[in-house]
C-alpha cells in the first residue's frame, strides 16, 4: 500500500512538473508570438503615408532605412502586413539590393571604389593605410568606422573615389578621409 | 567693376571641392566677383577649373584648391594675372 502511495506521489509530482513545464513553454510561445504581432510604429507610419501601396515598397524601405539606419525584422514584418505582401516577397527585395542593411551600421561608413581606374591610382595603398589607422578590416564591419568596397562611382578621372554620407569625393587620401570624418563629428557635436 | 568668375558644379568638380573654392573666392572678393556655377569642360584632371571673364576673353586657372585662392587674388587673377595654375598663352 505504502509503495503504491509513493508511486502515486511520484507520478503526481512528475505530472505537476510536466504541466508547469508545458505552461512555461506555452507562455514563452505566447510572449514570442505577441512580440511578433507588435507593429513597428515608424514602419506603420511610413506605410500609411504611402497609402499601403505595394508598388511603393522601395520608397518605403528607403525611408525607413534613412531614419533607422537599417531594416529590422519587426519593420519588415509590419511592411509585409501593411502592404499585403508575403514576408518572402519583402525579404526578396531587401536581400537583392546590397545597400539595404539588416543590421546596425557603423557611425561612419566609407565606401571605397575598387574598380580598375581607382586601382590604377593605388586605391589599395589607401585601403591599407585606412585599415591601419582605424583598426578595421575592409568589408568586415566596425563600430565607429567601417570600410566597404564598391565598384565604380563614375569618377574615374579623379580617383581614388570615395562615397561618404552620399557625397562623392575624388583624389582621396588618408588625410582627406580623416577630415571628412572629423567634420561630420564636429557637426554632430561628438 | 564686377567680374564674372565661373566655377563648375558638376559631380566631378564637386568631388574635388569646387563648392569650397567658390565660397573661398566669394569670401575673399570684397563684392568684386559674380560667381557663376557652370558645367565642366571635360578636362577633369584640371578640376576645379576656375575661369575669369576678361576683356580679352575667358582665362582659366586649375586645379584650384582653397589654399590657392589667396595667391590667385595676390597675382590679380581677376584681370588674368600670371600664376602657376594659369593655362594657355596670354
Amino acid at each position: 500500500m505504502c509503495k503504491y502511495i509513493n508511486f502515486n506521489c511520484d507520478l503526481f509530482c512528475f505530472g505537476i512538473i510536466a504541466i508547469s513545464n508545458y505552461i512555461g513553454t506555452k507562455e514563452d510561445l505566447k510572449v514570442t508570438t505577441l512580440l511578433n504581432t507588435i507593429d513597428h510604429v515608424f514602419a506603420r507610419k511610413v506605410c500609411t503615408a504611402h497609402q499601403d501601396r505595394p508598388d511603393e515598397l522601395l520608397e518605403i524601405l528607403h525611408e525607413i532605412q534613412e531614419v533607422e539606419g537599417f531594416l529590422s525584422d519587426r519593420a519588415l514584418r509590419t511592411i509585409s502586413k501593411s502592404l499585403n505582401l508575403s514576408r518572402a516577397e519583402v525579404h526578396g527585395v531587401v536581400s537583392f539590393y546590397h545597400d539595404f542593411k539588416r543590421e546596425k551600421q557603423a557611425e561612419s561608413v566609407i565606401k571605397i571604389c575598387r574598380a580598375e581606374a581607382c586601382q590604377a591610382v593605388d586605391v589599395d595603398k589607401l585601403i591599407a593605410d585606412l585599415e591601419v589607422h582605424y583598426g578595421v578590416k575592409m568589408d568586415n564591419g566596425g563600430d565607429k568606422v567601417s570600410l566597404e568596397s564598391i565598384f565604380c562611382l563614375g569618377n574615374c578621372a579623379l580617383g581614388p573615389a570615395v562615397l561618404y554620407n552620399n557625397d562623392l569625393y575624388g583624389r582621396v587620401s588618408l588625410k582627406a578621409v580623416q577630415k571628412m570624418i572629423d567634420t561630420t563629428r564636429e557637426v554632430k557635436g561628438q | 567693376m564686377i567680374v564674372n568668375v565661373f566655377v563648375p558644379c558638376d559631380a566631378a568638380a564637386l568631388s574635388v571641392g569646387s563648392d569650397d573654392v567658390a565660397n573661398a573666392i566669394s569670401n575673399n572678393s570684397n563684392g568684386k566677383v559674380n560667381i557663376i556655377r557652370n558645367g565642366s569642360r571635360g578636362m577633369l584632371w584640371l578640376e576645379p577649373l576656375v575661369e575669369v571673364e576678361t576683356p580679352k576673353g575667358r582665362i582659366a586657372y586649375g586645379p584650384v584648391s582653397v589654399e590657392d585662392v589667396k595667391s590667385l587674388f595676390a597675382s590679380n587673377f581677376l584681370e588674368g594675372g600670371d600664376h602657376p595654375l594659369l593655362h594657355g598663352n596670354h
